[in-house]
């Protein structure tokens, strides 16, 4: 079974509560689930639609094809009709053409009901269709309304008594059970707060940018359970340096936004690059330039990460591609960051961020502090002197002790520096400390052995990917006679190793979710590549599977070279405008 | 503590005369008061001739950017409140740009001392106007005169009825000296406005300046209408009468209690985090 829902209302009318609430009702009984919502930058009006797949094999993304559409208001049919195909069932309110109509209005005005209870009124109907075990419903609508009033708690669980007596009429032979251990449902950015908590964070520092800020409130959630602080900044700036401080103090610390929260953000990661304090920054890229399109999803923002403040200094650049990475890279992030004293950037967008995914369970993260000293230190300083913070090691990587620390009084200073951490204008210094910085560069490729994940078929054409690409390819490389490339590990690159998988390929091409072809740009600088061709998607949204299909398609014709830039299949305007209209 | 503890091999790198030894001996002298270990000590500074005083201050110590100091010293109070935290800036650093930073911290109430080194000029770029500067004082960014007003940064924090807000002189140690051990003490936001000359580039509100108008006042620093009468005083006598001591103090939770309260200790050698129960919560 691989069941495609959609579910579409006006912003504000619930449809990702009740995406949110199928996904995590199919895990329970042990599915396999992606959702993936869909929202203008508004809060009242306008389309939002969530995809939620649920599948009994694995799957990695949404796809386009609907086999079943939820919708309060016409203008989810609308938007999804293309994707329909003549099987599909449709469920919705008055307002719709053909389908399943559930009279709600005058359902809710019979039974004296909340007027919010349209959404699940409509999602009762088709779990009844789909023999849903009731019992869960009720459960998960106890847990999702039971602090509310008592009023709307009963009128959702009335509602979902009508919902279940009207699917009688509508039989289907779609019927789901229990098929597995009950999963849980995590977003991307769920994902990468479970990965920062694991991984021992105890402050995070932030101000609110979508597709960023879910991370946060995720944590402010859960806050109490982790023993966190989630900090609110009055900006972007304070909320890097807060996660600065408390890095200094050994405390690890996280800090959050978008390309614009960022773009602020960026004199503070080249302090922490000269004065070699840990940090880790989780950028979740949007649509740019500049306000761009808030709430949709773009690849773009590798070189301003990349070429992220001012000076040379090294940094460590990740993009997981998929929730168990999230929660994996982002864990080890905080022992990269205090292992190797630099800035470590953990890179999503909002494809990954805000999409659900079912998982069975996630590993624990082992701390590892490096050479940061926790404990007094027995040799006292002579009079005046101060300890060796940035002494030249041939690993590149100095003693940091934190401050509570007996005798190991320094600076860590934005200025250049001697290895006692007195600023320093001396030639010879300078170049001394800048070699040492740099060293880390061998020292993080040496023990940590950074390299793609390569999923092969002994193809002799392979399609490089990074970050989020990875889960709609999954998709297609089942159907594809390529091998798949996938970069979660960024920089530093481990050159001569890529060379050498890269080499084993007669045709190579470059897929992402941009227009400036960002990685193989990015990859080029080190490794010597040269793409035979490249897919590009800049829409404001991400690539599902049939489309990279039809791409190679058509490459395929030509050789497999060129460049094949995806449109959209339908055009959204008048939908995500809707005062325009 | 003894003061070759914190004493530096190396000697201050200011113009002599500059107002920033006052300070430096000031500071040095509330931190022989302090019965603490250097070690327990972080000054932070941000970017301009003072931001070099951890330099000849040994305890620990975080030389920033330009502007951003405050937000720094906060992340390291909360991470570890244990620790005494001091920031120290220029005027064009905390009231240009880090004004932001500075009108939140009233909020926050976080319990760092901030010494904001008030010489009406910028030094270290050679004699721009500053945030502060007097309205005529001619500079190299106003030849003519600065035209526009100056910001009344004292009235402001009172305003925004910050933590402890108070007025230093360089050219009295002593008392300054006191101040800043007050501050210090003083469990909450503290904001020590330090009115220095800048004997390079600021030839108007000089050593001779300051001594004919500064006086220690004596008014109940916890009466909000006194503390406003004195805040406003320079601006109200132009520039006649300058209040030195506490203009201002009130004491509420800080947000380093705030975060021990709610999360406890979080300073030492970090362990895993336990996810089991979020998972579960994540269940339906």
């Amino acid at each position: 079974m691989d069941l495609n829902i959609k579910v579409a209302a006006l912003a504000g009318e619930g449809a990702f509560s009740i995406g949110n609430l199928l996904a995590k009702l199919f895990a329970k009984l042990g599915y396999n689930v992606v959702a993936y919502p869909e929202y203008p930058s508004l809060i009242k009006g306008g389309l939002n639609v969530i995809h939620v797949r649920i599948s009994d094999r694995e799957i990695h993304s949404p796809v386009h094809r609907t086999d079943i559409l939820l919708s309060i208001g016409k203008d989810g049919y609308k938007f999804l009709k293309n994707s329909l195909h003549e099987d599909s069932i449709v469920i919705g309110d008055e307002s719709i053409d053909d389908g399943i109509k559930v009279p709600i209005n005058s359902l809710i005005q019979q039974h004296n009901l909340n007027p919010k209870v349209k959404n699940i009124l409509i999602t009762s109907v088709l779990l009844g269709i789909l023999n849903y075990p009731k019992d869960y419903v009720d459960r998960a609508i106890v847990n999702m309304f039971g602090n509310k009033s008592k009023e709307i708690l009963e009128s959702n669980l009335k509602a979902v008594q009508i919902g279940y007596d009207l699917s009688k009429d509508h039989r289907t032979d779609l019927s789901v059970k229990r098929i597995d251990m009950e999963k849980v449902v995590v977003s991307g950015n769920e994902a990468f707060g479970l990965g920062a908590i694991a991984g021992g964070m105890k402050i995070a520092s932030f101000y609110p940018m979508t597709p960023a800020s879910s991370l946060f409130h995720f944590l402010i959630n859960v806050k109490d359970l982790a023993k966190i602080y989630v900090i609110q900044a009055e900006d972007e700036i304070a909320a890097a340096n807060i996660a600065i401080g408390a890095n200094y103090a050994g405390v690890r610390a996280l800090t959050g936004t978008s390309g614009g929260g960022f773009a602020l953000m960026t004199e503070t990661v080249s302090m922490a690059g000269i004065a070699e304090t840990p940090i880790v920054f989780f950028i979740s890229q949007r649509v740019g330039p500049s306000t761009g399109m808030p709430t949709w999803t773009e690849q773009a923002d590798l070189f301003q990460i990349w070429g992220a403040g001012q000076g040379d200094f090294p940094k460590i650049i990740l993009a997981p591609g998929n929730v168990e990475q999230a929660y994996r890279y982002m864990g080890n992030a905080f022992n990269l960051a205090q292992k190797y004293q630099l800035p470590v950037f953990v890179l999503s967008d909002k494809f990954l961020s805000e999409s659900y995914f079912s998982i069975s369970q996630l590993p624990s993260i082992p701390v590892e502090t490096g050479k940061i000293i926790y404990e007094d230190i027995p040799e006292v300083l002579s009079v005046g002197q101060r300890f060796l913070r940035y002494k030249l090691e041939d690993d590149g990587i100095s003693s940091m002790p934190v401050p509570g620390v007996k005798n190991g009084m320094h600076i860590a200073s934005s200025y250049e520096h001697m290895q006692d951490s007195f600023t320093t204008e001396n030639f010879s210094e300078r170049k001394r400390q800048v070699e040492k910085r740099a060293r880390k560069i061998e020292t993080i490729i040496e023990n940590e052995n950074p390299k793609p994940d390569v999923y092969t078929k002994k193809a002799d054409k392979a399609i490089v990917c990074w970050g989020s690409q990875l889960l709609p390819m999954l998709e297609v490389f089942r159907e594809i006679d390529f091998d798949l490339i996938h970069f979660s590990w960024l920089y530093p690159i481990n050159i001569q190793y890529t060379e050498q998988i890269l080499k084993r390929y007669r045709t190579i091409g470059f897929i992402e979710n941009n227009s400036n072809m960002a990685f193989y740009r990015f990859l080029r600088m080190f490794v010597d590549v040269k793409a035979d061709f490249n897919i590009i998607k800049y829409t404001g949204r991400q690539f599902f599977p049939h489309q990279i299909l039809d791409a190679l398609d058509r490459l395929q014709e030509k050789d497999y070279k060129g460049i094949e830039v995806i449109e959209e299949d339908f055009d959204t305007y008048e939908l995500y405008t809707p005062w325009r209209y | 503590m003894n003061i070759s503890y914190i004493n530096t091999n190396e000697k201050p790198q200011w113009c002599p005369g500059c107002g920033d030894f006052g300070i430096l001996m000031a500071i040095k002298s509330a931190l022989v008061n302090l019965d603490r270990d250097p070690s327990e000590v972080v000054i932070v500074s941000g970017i301009g001739c003072g931001g070099k005083t951890p330099h000849y201050i040994r305890t620990y110590g975080y030389e920033g950017l330009h502007g951003r100091l405050l937000p720094l010293a906060l992340g390291i109070k909360i991470a570890n409140p244990d620790l005494t935290v001091i920031a120290i800036g220029g005027d064009g650093d905390g009231l240009s740009e880090g004004g932001n930073h500075l009108l939140h911290f009233s909020r926050y109430n976080v319990d760092i001392t901030y010494l904001v080194q008030d010489n009406q000029v910028y030094g270290l770029t050679t004699g721009q106007s500053s945030p502060t500067s007097h309205k005529g004082f001619k500079s190299k960014t106003y030849p003519d005169g600065t035209p526009i007003e100056p910001v009344k940064q004292i009235p402001l924090l009172v305003s925004q009825r910050a933590s402890f807000v108070a007025a230093g002189y360089a050219g009295n140690v002593k008392h300054l000296s006191q101040l800043i051990t007050d501050a210090i003490n003083h469990k909450g936001f503290s904001f020590v406005n330090i009115y220095q000359p800048c004997i390079t580039w600021n030839y108007t509100n000089g050593y001779e300046w300051y001594q004919k108008r500064v006086y220690i006042t004596d008014h109940n620093p916890e009466d909000y209408n006194q503390a406003w009468e004195k805040a406003n005083e320079p601006y109200n006598t132009n520039w006649e009468r300058i209040p030195l001591g506490i203009i201002y103090k009130n004491r509420s939770v800080t947000l380093d209690e705030e975060v021990m309260n709610r999360v406890g200790k979080l300073a030492g050698i970090p362990n895993p985090g336990d996810i089991s129960r979020i998972l579960e919560r994540l269940k339906i």
